[in-house]
This record gives structure tokens, sequence and C-alpha cells, in this order.
């Protein structure tokens, strides 16, 4: 039997046992066995060493495996023609001591064993001999001729089939090397075309392959890389320890990363550190154990996290003052809310109280005069109410749930039709105006929104407010339409302003905060707010809420109106 | 009988002149007390301190509370009411210029029967004044007076 033994290592690299190859043996064996058939005893098959593995008798075979038949040898047994073929050409045939020896050194193996045509072990070497004796040689005639003959015979067959085994061997090798090549231009492509720097070493520590990222990175050429200790890329003070830690890897290697934890320093040939960040893979090779290290300088990742770690810092200052300034906002609208209002109420009230109890001592003018303190006074008051609110939106938490604006929006035109019975306003509805969104913010954007509406169409007949569902971008958006003044688009940039009037305060009152107010709301809820309008010819507010929760229908008109009030 | 008293809790001297202002337009006649902050106010609704002596037994038709008060504030003033078994069912309305909703809640949360917040305009005061009158003052029945 012949064998080739390879050792195998589990995932975590630990010898765990031997492949024993013998395939080829196995069936050299049989076939020289088969076809030497009624010649046996004279085509012999001898290994590297002398020893016969097909012999004379099979008590000569395989002998150096008993230590009592060490002697039984060819070597032994033909010295002198053993030193001929051992250190012969590869085939031969010649006469010692009257014995006709034919033999053909047989290598099958060597070539796939080693790499670039080296043996990387001993190969094992085969010969096979044909041995006549001399006596059947000097026998007489015919059967002279006719053992020779039949030697010969047998010779040219078991070379035949002999060469029949090897050349099968040889297309497998041929295959295998060419798969090897192809898996070895494969993995040189890959490593390549890493993204990172790849060194490769070898069990030593020694760099086998790197890349030319990795030539790059270090600025080491890869021709003076090879062969070095892989401790040339790192920095002094770190190399004996690196020493440890990387036998301490090949004791368990496997996918990890280096390091861990620990912060990583490469070396340039120019004496700079980088920082790096590493991570190792075992690769089992016919030249053994490689570790492949993937090597990527994290100088820029780590001035991120550096830049990240600051910014976080500071938004939680950031957010520390926030807290302090709503705070203080919290503070500052409770105070105006209940202290800004009452000198309003003292100046509107003692002017009230004036022009009662003292009116007929003034004239018309002075009357007039104390009217325009009155709705200054009241004016501040609304002023005051509506910024209050709209800082109490700005600080709402969102509480977002399933709406129906629809509803909503009919409360609305609910208490403006009883603070105006004597408006007559058409309104329409559309149906199934489901969005998500915080219900006391949505309405009061649609109480500013309706209101604006409700206002700005007052003289039309009939006035006429719409809300409906449109889409936008694909994505739902509501609309609040009316048919009244309307206002020139080339202002529409103002509209959301605080303190942002359009219209004069003597047709149509107000404090420029509402729609600042449906903005912030608006915003508040992720969406977005605009405007479509012309002079005199009514005024569109269109919004989306992010995460409306139907579809919207494509037709804003809506095809069916639920509720017309 | 006699009108019982309002008792109004009220630290700005212009609110509680147009307050009671409101209530000369709106002929309600009832004696109107003033406490000018929170400590001065449970000193009258309890009896202590310059009001040692009165009778306790004898209480408001009706309390209007402002919020923001010196020394005691108002929703300090109404916890302290409806802590007492005396005061406990004595009507309160906070009467005050906030409109704060954590006031709102925090107010009617501590009991009081009502919230009115004071408007600017003065007409609205007086309309506001009228309401008040005719609901605590005729339309309200009081809870029996406590046996003394």
């Amino acid at each position: 039997m012949i064998r080739f033994a390879t050792p195998v290592f589990d995932g975590a690299g630990r010898q765990r046992g031997l492949v024993v190859l013998n395939y080829l043996g196995r069936r050299l064996l049989d076939r020289i066995s088969d076809l030497a058939g009624a010649s046996r005893g004279q085509v012999w098959l001898i290994d590297r060493d002398g020893y016969w593995l097909i012999g004379p008798t099979p008590r000569d075979e395989w002998a150096f495996m008993y230590p009592d038949r060490r002697d039984r040898s060819f070597g032994h047994a033909y010295a002198a023609a053993w030193q001929r073929i051992a250190g012969g050409p590869p085939q031969g045939q010649f006469v010692e001591d009257g014995d006709l020896f034919t033999y053909s050194r047989l290598a099958p193996f060597s070539e796939l064993l080693g790499k670039d045509g080296e043996p990387a072990t001993r190969p094992p070497l085969l010969y096979l001999v044909s041995h006549l004796p001399a006596p059947v040689l000097t026998a007489p005639g015919e059967a002279l001729a006719g053992r020779f003959l039949a030697a010969a015979a047998v010779l040219v067959l078991l070379l035949g089939a002999v060469s029949i085994v090897l050349a099968r061997s040889g297309s497998h090798r041929r295959r295998a090397e060419r798969r090897l090549r192809a898996s070895e231009a494969r993995f040189r492509a890959l490593v390549e075309s890493a993204p990172d720097a790849v060194v490769i070493i070898d069990t030593d520590g020694r760099i086998v392959l790197v890349n030319d990222q990795a030539e790059r990175l270090f600025g080491h050429s890869r021709q003076l890389l090879a062969g070095q200790t892989v401790e040339l890329l790192v920095p002094e003070r770190y190399r004996t320890g690196h020493v440890g830690h990387r036998s301490g890897y090949l004791d368990q290697p496997r996918v990890r990363p280096m390091g861990a934890g620990r912060d990583l320093q490469g070396l340039r040939a120019d004496g700079t550190e980088f920082p790096v960040a590493i991570s190792l893979s075992p690769v089992e090779t016919g030249d053994g154990l490689l570790i492949v290290a993937d090597i990527r300088d994290v100088t820029d990742e780590q001035a991120s996290e550096r830049r990240i770690q600051e910014l976080n810092e500071r938004l939680t200052l950031d957010n520390a003052e926030l807290e302090t300034v709503n705070r203080e906002l919290e503070a500052f609208s409770y105070s105006v809310s209940h202290d800004l209002r009452a000198p309003l109420r003292a100046i509107d009230g003692f002017s009230q109280a004036l022009l009662e109890d003292c009116g007929e001592q003034l004239d018309e003018e002075g009357r007039g005069h104390l009217n325009r303190v009155r709705q200054a006074a009241q004016r501040m008051g609304l002023l005051i109410d509506d910024l209050l609110r709209l800082s109490r939106v700005a600080r709402a938490e969102l509480a977002p749930e399933a709406v129906d604006l629809g509803a909503l929006a009919l409360e609305v035109v609910e208490g403006l039709r009883s603070a105006s019975p004597e408006r007559a306003v058409e309104v329409e509805i559309a149906r199934d105006l489901t969005a998500r969104g915080d219900p006391r913010l949505l309405r009061i954007a649609l109480e500013n929104l309706i209101g604006n509406a409700w206002k700005f169409t007052a003289g039309r007949t009939p006035a006429r407010i719409e809300l409906g569902r449109c889409e936008q971008d694909g994505k739902p958006a509501f609309f609040v339409r009316d048919n009244g003044v309307g206002f020139d688009m080339t202002y529409a940039g103002q509209l959301f302003r605080a303190f942002q009037r359009l219209h004069d305060a003597r047709s149509f009152p107000g404090t420029g905060i509402g729609l600042a107010t449906v903005q912030r709301i608006v915003h508040k809820h992720g969406g977005a707010v605009w405007a479509e309008a012309a002079t005199n010819e009514g005024a569109t507010f269109y919004f989306t809420l992010e995460s409306a929760i139907r579809p919207g229908r494509l037709d804003p008109a809506g095809e069916a109106p639920s509720a017309t009030t | 009988m006699s009108a019982r008293n309002i008792l109004l809790i009220e630290d700005n001297p212009d609110d509680e002149a147009l307050t009671l202002r409101a209530f000369r337009k709106n002929n309600i006649s009832n004696p109107v007390v003033v406490a000018r902050d929170g400590a001065e106010a449970l000193d009258y609704l309890f009896a202590t301190g310059e009001h040692a002596g009165r009778d306790v037994s004898d209480l408001p038709q009706v309390v209007l509370l402002d919020l923001k008060l010196p020394k005691v504030d108002g929703l300090e003033v109404l916890r302290r009411v409806r802590a007492d078994e005396r005061t406990r069912l004595l009507p309160v309305v906070i009467l005050t210029s906030s409109g704060e909703e954590r006031d709102l809640v925090e107010g009617y949360r501590l009991g009081a029967n009502s919230y009115v917040r004071k408007p600017v305009d003065f007409d609205a005061f007086v309309e506001a004044a009228r309401q008040l009158g005719l609901y605590w003052l005729l339309l309200n029945e009081m809870p029996p007076r406590p046996m003394g």
C-alpha cells in the first residue's frame, strides 16, 4: 500500500487528523499484479528504498514494515543491480551477474505534491523492474526465447498500463493544476481587488503576499515586504507584544477582528503611525496555513467618530440649553398670559369708564381718541392671545392619533356660524378626511384656515368654503378652498410669516399670526403648507401631514361630498 | 334674608375696580369682600388672623379667585378650601387673566366650580360679570349651611 498523508485542520485550525491517500497506489498495484499474472515473480515493483512492494514472494513484499524483515529487499538481494537502477536514468536495461534487468522509474505523485516542480516532500519514487534470471536467459533455444519474449511482453503491457494510469493521473493533475492556477488567479485577483490593504503571512509571521493597497498604505514595495516578518508594519513598541499575539492566534486561528477593544497602530515606511482596524482570517492552502490580514486605515473613521462624539456632546449641551430656554419661554408666556393682559384690561376698562362717566365733558374728537385707545388695547390683547397660541403650538408635544378632519372642520364651521349668524356660507366637506395627527393642533390649524376662508369671503354671495383631499407628489394633501378676495401670488412668500398681513386691518381684521401658527402645526407633523390664489378669485390652502392614513383621491373635488352644510 | 357676600380674591387694584364696576353695571348688589392675597383670603374664610372671631359658617355666596396672587397663590387657596370640611362645598369661580391650559386643568382638578378668563375688552368683561352674577347669585342653589 502506498500512502500519502496530509494533515487536516478543523474550523478552529487544530490538526484533527490525517487524510490518507492510497487510491493511485492501490490501483497501480492491482494493475501490475493482474498483468504480471503468470510472470509474477519476475516483474516487481520496488520503492525508493529498494523494498519490494510486489516481489518474488508475498513474504518479500512490504518488508520494511516488519522489523524482522528489514533486510528482505531488492536492494539487499541484488545490491549491484539496485545501485544501477537507483543511480541510473529513469529507464534502462542491463545485465548484472548474468541476470537481465529492465526497469522504469515511476514518479506518479511528486509533481502533484510539490509546487513549481520542486518536490515538497520526499517523492514516493517507485521502480518497475523486470528480472530475467540467468538460468532463464541461458535456457536453451525456444524456451529461452519464449520466456524472454513473455517477460518482455509483460513488461511492455505493464508499462502501457502504468502509463495509462500515469496519463490519467497526469490529466487529473493537469486539471488540478489548471484549477489550482485558476483558483490562485482568482485568489490573487480577489486580494488585489479588495478595497482594503491585504497582507498575507505564513505561520512564521513572514509576509507571503500583499496587494497594491497594502503597498500604498504602508509605503513599502511588495518586493521589500515579501519574506519580511509582519512586525515590520507594527510600531516598534508593539512588536514584542505582536509576536505573542500572533502565536496566540495560531492556537485558535479563526476569522475575527484583531485586538478587539485595543487601538491598533500601523507603521508606515516613513516612520509615521496611523490607526488601523484589522480583521484576520486563516486560509488553508497547499503551502500550509496562511493568515490573511485585512487592514483598514481608520484615521478618517476615528476623526469622524471624534467629531460625532463632539457633536453629540454639543447636542446634549444644546438640548440642555434648549430645555432651559423652553422652560424660560414657558415661564415667560405664562407670565405674559397673566400679567401683560391685565394692564390692557385696565387701559380698555378705564377708557370705557371715562367714556361712560365723563363722556359729556368730552367732545366728539375726545371720545374718538378714547375709542382708539380701547381698540388699540383690544387689538394688543388679540395679538397677545395669538402669540401665546403660536408659542403653545411650538412647544406642544405631538400626540398623534387618527383624526377625522371632516368632523373637526364641521365643529369649527358650527362655531363660526354661531359667532356670525348673519353670514350665509356654503361649506362642503369631503368624505373620509382621516389623517394621523394631533387632534388639538389640527383643530387650531383648521380654525385658522377655515376662519380665514370665512373672513375673506365676507361680502361674497354665495360665499363658498370647501375642505377636501387631493394628492401632491404621491402623498395625500388636504385643502381649504374659498371663493373670497384671494391675494396676489407675488406676496405668497410672506403669507406664513408671523405678523405678515396681505390685507388692510380695516377690511379684514387679524393679527397676522394665524397662518404662521398653521405652518408651525403642519411642520410639526412633518408636512408642508402652501397656497394658490389670485386677487379676487379666491384662495386655496393646501397642507400635507407626513403620515396621512389613507392615500388621497386624485380628484380634489371629490365625487361624493358627505357634508354640505 | 340679606344677600350674602361675594369674596373677591384679587391683588390687582385695577382689576378690582373694574370688577366692582362691572358688578355695579349689572346691578349686583351683594356686598363684596376683597382679599388682596391668598393668605388674607384664607384668614377670612377660616376666621383667622385679622378676621379672627368671624363666624366661619357665614360663607360667601361665591368666591371669585384670581390665580396669580402674592404669598399664597390661587390654586393653593383652592386646595385648602376644598380640603376643609367647612368650605369643601363653597362655590369657587376662578377669575383670571390666564388662559394657560395647565391653569385650567389644575383649577378644575382641584375642584373649581367654574373657570372664567378675564377678557381685555371691558364690554366683554361686563358681560362675563353679568353672567357670573346671574348664575352664581341668582340661579345657583347653595349647599345647605352647615349646622353650627
